[in-house]
């Protein structure tokens, strides 16, 4: 279980404000994280990597403390083990695939690690060409097994699918699911479009003003959404309230000879049911 | 001694100039790049003054401080047996200081070009500042690194008012090319000025040829 909470006073679009990140991720999750851009996504997983320094804030990973303000503690990035993958990639143009992969690799492990990883990520013929030589979406790649070689505590990942086409985008989300998967990773996702995303992460939070919204948690006994009552309607001798957010749109019913409070805007709390498509 | 000596002088001073102010301006540049200190700017400016100031003031200041009379020239001298006013060691250490700005310039831009990233994936991956400087950073400014020794070498071998002051162009040892060519001059032995010139022309050129070269080539690759 990692637990995050953070504060920090950011420049947004709209002027000064402030950034307060309370979140819990479960071991093996995946969680996305949606919002603006502007809205603080990318400095919440420099925070986390220990890349930025929050104004307060406490991470708990497991039983470590990686940082404590009050408790003035602070582990550095180099022993954080957070695995990144940046938004440009961050790949470096002197070393081939094989090189990257080496280089990434701790003295406790051994080479297959890396074969294994180059062949899940389907990289394996391109072992000894440079980032120059690759294409957007092999690059993404690269990063993508780059950042799991050590086996990361946690994989962080900054707009991954921003510079790509759909069609290589659906095949890195294939890629990231197997290695999400079969190296039992705890991942954290960043990204401002997360409709590819629904249904594949176990939990989605949305960044907005400076807070977390949570939307949907897979990982909760009681599934529950946040909704927004967009219309409401007389229909006979019922009520009828519209609600939607990103995800769920519906109605409900009430009887107009009961009082009600609804507004338009308010906010509705409601259960869900994961369904399938039969 | 022939009258080749002053230009084998004016190389061997190049090249020691060159050399320390590479190990030296690696971590200055290093340091200006991704330093979030208050008095970097201080910094910045102390080290681009022999850009503007003329070189004899330089000059003037340097025999001052490094004379045996002062303070810090008797203590060297006490302690080290490290003369520097009118020996070639002195040269080395003037010349290092005249050039400066030309080594660690290009080099902080090379740093600054990097994109932030690189360096942070390297941290993220375990590894020290040090292990990605030489891994990470060093390998990919290899133009900024030649940029910069070249500029410091022909700024080095280019140098006059500064080498006059603090070397006395003593023959044989602290006499180089540039310096050679003006007393040739003035006792109008216009033979020996020409040959000496006219090796400085072309070894200049060839050496700015060297570089371009390699440059072009490193930037076709990637």
């Amino acid at each position: 279980m990692i637990q995050v909470e953070l504060h920090k006073v950011l420049l947004g679009p709209k002027g000064q404000f402030d950034l307060e990140i309370s979140t819990r991720l479960q071991k093996g999750s995946m969680t996305v994280l949606f919002g603006e851009s502007g809205a603080g996504k990318t400095t919440t997983l420099r925070m986390i990597a220990g890349l930025t320094s929050p104004d307060q804030g406490k991470i708990y990973v497991d039983d470590a403390v990686w940082l404590d303000t009050d408790g003035k503690q602070w582990l550095r990035p180099q022993e954080r083990k957070v695995g990144m993958v940046f938004q440009d990639y961050g790949l470096f143009p002197n070393m081939t695939i094989r090189q990257h992969m080496e280089y990434a690799l701790s003295e406790s492990q051994n080479e297959e690690d890396i074969d294994r990883i180059l062949e899940v990520m389907e990289l394996s013929g391109l072992e000894d060409r440079r980032p120059g030589a690759l294409s957007g979406g092999q690059q993404q790649r690269v990063a993508l097994a780059r950042a799991i070689v050590q086996k990361p505590k946690l994989l962080l990942l900054d707009e991954p699918f921003s510079a790509l086409d759909l069609r290589i985008k659906t095949k890195l989300i294939d890629h990231l699911l197997r290695v999400h998967d079969e190296f039992e990773l705890t991942t954290l996702l960043v990204t401002h479009d997360y409709r590819d995303l629904v249904g594949l992460a176990d939990q989605i939070l949305e960044l907005n003003e400076g807070r977390v919204e949570k939307h949907l948690d897979y990982t909760a006994s009681e599934l529950s959404t946040t909704v927004t009552i967009s219309a409401i309607k007389r229909e006979g001798d019922q009520i009828v309230v519209y609600y939607e957010n990103e995800f769920h749109s519906g109605r409900l019913t009430h009887f107009s000879h009961e009082k009600h409070d609804f507004r338009i805007g308010d906010r509705l709390k409601i259960g869900i049911l994961p369904i399938t498509d039969a | 001694m022939t009258a080749l000596t002053p230009i084998l002088i004016t190389l061997k001073l190049a090249f020691f100039a060159t050399l320390i102010l590479l190990a030296v301006g690696l971590p200055l540049a290093y340091w200006l790049a991704y330093t979030r200190q208050k008095w970097r700017p201080m910094v910045e400016a102390i080290i681009s003054l022999p850009i503007v100031l003329p070189p004899t003031v330089l000059g003037f200041y340097l025999l001052l401080i490094l004379s045996p009379n002062s303070g810090l020239g008797n203590w060297l001298d006490d302690l080290m047996g490290l003369r520097f006013v009118f020996t070639f060691e002195g040269l080395v250490l003037a010349s290092m200081i005249y050039s400066l700005p030309f080594m660690v310039h290009p080099l902080q831009a090379g740093l600054i070009g990097i994109p932030r990233s690189l360096r942070e994936a390297s941290i993220l991956l375990g590894k020290s500042t040090w292990t990605t400087f030489w891994r990470v950073l060093v390998p990919n400014m290899k133009p900024a690194i030649v940029t910069a020794i070249v500029l410091t070498f022909a700024h080095t071998i280019g140098e006059f008012g500064l080498v006059l002051m603090i070397g006395g162009s003593i023959p044989g040892v602290t006499k180089v090319a540039s310096i050679a060519i003006y007393e040739e001059v003035e006792a109008l032995n216009y033979s020996a000025a020409h040959i000496l010139s006219g090796i400085l022309v072309v070894l200049s050129f060839f050496i700015l040829l060297v570089i371009f070269i390699i440059n072009s080539r490193y930037r076709r690759r990637s």
